[in-house]
């Protein structure tokens, strides 16, 4: 304990011709000194940089994944929209940007899809690329830099802590801080200074190694990207702080190291790996999953059911004006060539009211998929809240949204992309698209049908003669057609459509997210330093004689 | 030796430590028993509805045989049910004990005739929550009694040289051997008591809540499960004594064990597991959305667009050539599926692969070994997913030899695949069909499987008790100044 006896020379020193303040500093000063040197620190740091160079690196793998999909989502999206030659046809496909700090922390990021279709048949409430995963992996937590510090320096933390008061009252050292007439402040909070100071510098030390990792796979974050990461670092020292208090709490309540050490060790195991587990899997009691599977079924069935009404409501029409043409039909819409303006005017009404029909059973099916997500959503804030005593949930939750990867991002493009979808309905409909000839054909003005005028596709053909011209014709018209649509001669005039501009979720509302949580680590902190300052006030820094030998 | 037995089990049943784990696990328990009831009764509800609507279709396409074909193929459907069929497994008996990775999801598949079969999620996994690994009794076992184990025997012998008292024990007339073996039992015979009551707990909870009833061979497993529980429990509370025997005090012990429970519990299986998907990648499904575009979009577009060129709609004339057009059709569609089929089996051994190495490193701690070995004496897990794909496949192939024959007793019938009015236009009586019927693993195959992570646990555990039992022999008597 030689540098204890040094530290104790400085005090008397500092004591007599210095503030209160420069008394904190010195006991900082020694505290930090020692928690530098003692062995649990080098073991935990070492542990955490391994862990954190593992995790960084597997994050920019998973980043690069992730932004490699984006890229082709994105272009297939252009391609699409050039491709499309009515407006029946044409679906606008959204995709979400990639998160750069999920190489911090992956949140949600990986778990979603990121393309959405916009059209007038679907109100987007669901991705479609959602990942399916591998079946081995779903019982593995994420493993990002986040939890990697949230556990690891987390449980130093309270390593560091637990034997703040009961070790050097075991040692008998606090008796002789003391008799240096010390205020019980002053120690307490130059132990938590001390403390707090080794923590950032672990967390100092994981950081680098990550920015290196980072560096090194030639990632780079964007500028505004860095007050976010800064926020994120301030969020962790609390987070850790909050750790710090709890041990010290700990330590002051219990009266032997190995005692405050054990029960440092249940509140860590507690705190960061039961409660969070336990929570998640009693809030499935509290709401009842959905299953998925019904929910497609639903869907599935009401899918059906729009297409038995347009079907019911084209029987009603009648048959169509017999005319010959060539007609595509597409995942979503249609595309028509060469037809008599009679048999237009025919399928325009058709048309038109199924896509009334369509945008009324796309609320429908938006709605089903809403009540599935609300609840989940319900499932999810249950187990939030039953695991509210656990810091490491709200740090979870904190950088979630501070590095842009929670799901509010993804509902918050989610919501862009259904506003973008009414602006486009909007359009439609002062265009009146529905009702023209564009939606459902791709003709230029003044087409005049190829076919012959006297044999009908209609009419059985006279001869198999007539047959067989008949369908080369047809065939050859086919194939121009789409060479015609390929080299864009057929192309819509897409550029007085409204424009998708989405900005992600700013700062500031991310910021807005997270009050309850911050306010929550910030209570915690508050809470447990003016325990462990009320119970230390009175605390007793003799060591009892029976005690220990 | 039954002194110092009867001893510790008396100091620890005291001791503030032993209360809050028994608090903390029995809790654990009872959760699991209320939580895993309701979730086998919505797996059950979910199985059940896929069972339903597979069998619905089935008597629908009974009616003509080439339904039987054209409803289940996705590709090429035809009439109302263009979707693959959906097979699932029942959830698994074993739901409380071990859910492997069954709980978010119920094992299914979707077929495609004749023979592509793709894995999918008909689960009630919430994709709002942060992953968190599922509460079974495995994890119970596995994450939180391991780390009671050490908190109980992580100063039963450096606590007493502390205390000075380890003099005295040494002086009964037994060996030191003795003496180490009468805490280790000590403490053995605590977490199995322990274990014992939270599992009838669960249990009880679990049945009353109407949960799925166990059978005898049920049972069975749950015993030879509790063998891994006791056996993985024993090496982390020799590891204890053989930390505690070294030890300068007893906080030294507590800290390196805790670290050694990191290393194994946690960093290890997790950080492994991140570094795997990491360097090992998958096939993605977009990738193998891609593959399948690319190679299939022509054909599909040439082959739906021009459908009518292949195939004649006037019988007679198409008989006259032997139907070479139609047939040319079908092989290609059959060509196709294949190649589907073959890009999916590619994205299921990559899985695959990527798991191989997930669970070799995984093998590396105790914890893994436990997990695994539960996993597979309990029949859950990717051995049961391994054997629920294959029973599909056994399944497809009869269901599709068994279309075909119906297809070749009608002497009407030109036999061609997937062209509609090319094939038999009789009924079938549904009966007849063979329905999926899925057999969990027998108890001696899930035996076979967990055999190797057994053994291995035993051969760990005997290392960790001679290390502790030739530690305690060189053991300190007295705190050294």
């Amino acid at each position: 304990m030689n540098g204890m006896d040094e530290a104790q020379a400085d005090f008397s020193k500092v004591t007599r011709t210095a503030g209160a303040l420069s008394v904190v500093r010195a006991i900082a000063a020694r505290e930090l000194r020692d928690h530098l040197v003692s062995a649990r620190f080098r073991l935990i740091l070492v542990t955490t940089l391994a862990l954190v160079l593992l995790s960084t690196l597997a994050g920019t793998f998973n980043y690069r994944a992730q932004a490699e999909q984006y890229e082709t989502a994105l272009e297939r999206a252009r391609q699409k929209l050039r491709e499309a030659t009515t407006w029946s046809e044409f679906q606008p496909i959204l995709v979400r940007a990639v998160a750069p700090l999920m190489i911090l922390n992956a949140g949600f990021e990986t778990r979603d899809g990121r393309v959405v279709i916009v059209s007038n048949n679907q109100i987007p409430a669901t991705t479609e690329d959602a990942p399916a995963g591998t079946p081995y992996l779903a019982r593995f937590s994420e493993f990002d830099v986040t939890t990697v510090l949230g556990d690891m320096l987390g449980l130093l933390a309270v390593l560091l802590s637990f034997d703040a008061v009961s070790g050097e009252r075991e040692r008998g050292t606090l008796a002789l801080s003391f008799s240096n007439s010390l205020a019980r402040w002053q120690v307490i909070f130059g132990k938590y200074l001390g403390g707090i100071l080794a923590l950032a510098l672990a967390l100092a030390a994981s950081l680098l190694i990550a920015l290196i990792v980072c560096f090194i796979s030639r990632v780079h974050f964007p500028g505004a990207e860095w007050p976010r990461i800064a926020l994120w670092i301030l969020a962790i020292l609390i987070y850790l702080s909050a750790m710090f208090w709890i041990g010290m709490l700990i330590s002051v309540l219990t009266r032997r190291t190995s005692s405050s050490l054990l029960a440092a060790m249940i509140a860590w195991f507690a705190l960061v790996i039961f409660i969070p587990v336990v929570a998640a899997f009693a809030a499935r009691q509290v709401v009842r999953s959905p299953s998925s599977y019904m929910l497609y079924r639903e869907l599935a069935g009401l899918n059906e059911e729009l297409e038995q009404r347009s079907a019911d409501f084209k029987k009603s029409l009648g048959a169509p004006p017999e005319s010959e043409g060539i007609s595509i039909s597409l995942e979503q819409g249609v595309s028509m060539s060469f037809y008599s303006p009679e048999t237009y005017s025919w399928w325009i009404k058709y048309y038109a009211r199924r896509a009334q029909m369509e945008r009324e059973y796309a609320l429908k099916i938006y709605n089903r998929i809403k009540e599935f997500q609300d609840r989940n959503r319900t499932q999810a804030e249950r187990a939030f809240n039953l695991s509210a005593l656990s810091p490491v949930v709200h740090l979870e939750r904190v950088a979630d949204e501070l590095t842009g990867t929670s799901r509010d991002d993804a509902y918050y493009f989610m919501d862009a992309a259904r506003q973008y979808r009414q602006s486009l309905i909007d359009f439609y409909d002062a265009n009146h698209l529905t009702t023209s000839l564009r939606w459902i054909t791709d003709d230029p003005p003044g087409t005049e049908s190829p076919f012959p005028k006297e044999t009908s596709l209609g009419k059985k053909a006279n001869t198999e003669e007539d047959t067989r011209s008949e369908t080369e014709l047809g065939k050859k018209l086919y194939a121009q057609v789409l060479a015609e649509r390929e080299s864009g001669k057929r192309v819509l005039p897409i550029n007085e459509i409204p424009q998708f501009n989405y900005q992600p979720q700013s700062l500031n509302r991310a910021i807005s997210k997270i009050f309850s949580s911050i306010a929550a680590l910030i209570l915690i902190n508050l809470l447990c330093a003016a325990a462990a300052y009320l119970k230390f006030r009175r605390y007793d820094v003799r060591r009892k004689r029976a005690e220990g030998v | 030796m039954s002194a110092i037995y009867w001893r510790e089990i008396r100091d620890l049943l005291k001791s503030a430590r032993f209360r809050i784990a028994v608090c903390l696990f029995l809790i654990g328990m009872t959760v699991n028993g209320f939580v895993m009831s309701s979730a086998y009764q919505d797996l059950l509800r979910m199985h059940n509805d896929v069972e339903l609507s597979a069998s619905e279709r089935f008597r629908e396409s009974a009616s003509h045989v080439e339904l039987l074909a054209i409803n289940f193929n996705e590709v090429f459907g035809s009439g109302g049910h263009s979707e693959a069929l959906n097979l699932s497994a029942p959830p698994p008996r074993m739901l409380p004990v071990a859910s492997g990775t069954e709980l978010g999801r119920l094992l299914g598949v979707e077929y495609n005739f004749p023979n592509a079969v793709q894995p999918g999620d008909l689960g009630l996994s919430n994709e709002e929550m942060p992953v968190r690994p599922v509460l079974d009794w495995e994890f119970m076992v596995r994450i939180l009694l391991s780390f009671i184990a050490i908190i109980l025997s992580y100063d039963l012998i450096v606590g007493e040289r502390e205390r000075g008292t380890l003099a005295l024990t040494l002086a009964y007339p037994v060996s030191r051997r003795r003496v180490l073996l009468a805490k280790f039992a000590a403490v053995m015979t605590l977490l199995a008591w322990l274990l014992l009551a939270g599992s009838i707990l669960s249990v009880l909870a679990y049945l009353t809540r109407g949960g799925g009833a166990f059978s005898a061979s049920d049972y069975a497993r749950m015993l030879l499960f509790a063998l891994g529980e006791i056996l993985y429990l024993a090496i982390f509370v020799a590891v204890s004594l053989l930390v505690s025997s070294r030890a300068s005090a007893s906080t030294y012990s507590l800290t390196a064990l805790l670290i050694f429970w990191i290393a194994v519990v946690v960093v290890i299986p997790q950080g492994g597991t991140a570094a795997v998907q990491g360097f090992v990648r998958t096939v993605s499904d977009v990738q193998v959305e891609q593959k399948i575009m690319r190679q299939l979009e022509d054909q599909v577009n040439e082959l739906v667009g021009e459908m009518d060129s292949f195939i004649r709609s006037d019988m007679n004339e198409a008989r006259k050539d032997d139907f070479a057009s139609e047939r040319n059709y079908a092989r290609r569609v059959n060509q196709m599926i294949t190649t589907i089929k073959t890009t999916l089996d590619e994205q299921q051994a990559s899985h695959r692969r990527q798991a191989r190495i997930i669970q070799n490193i995984l093998r590396l701690t105790p914890a893994g070994l436990f997990q695994l070995g539960s996993e597979r004496i309990l029949g859950v897990g990717d051995t049961r997913e391994e054997h629920f794909l294959q029973a599909v496949d056994k399944w497809a192939e009869g269901y599709a030899r068994f279309v075909q024959e119906q297809d070749r007793l009608d002497p009407q019938s030109p036999h061609i695949f997937y062209v509609q009015n090319y094939m038999s236009q009789r009924a079938v009586d549904p009966a007849t069909i063979p329905r999926f019927q899925f057999e969990e693993l027998s108890l001696k195959e899930s035996l076979k499987n967990a055999l190797f992570d057994w053994a291995l646990l035993i051969f760990e555990l005997i290392v960790a008790l001679s290390l502790s039992i030739v530690a305690f022999e060189r053991a300190p008597v007295s705190k050294t100044v």
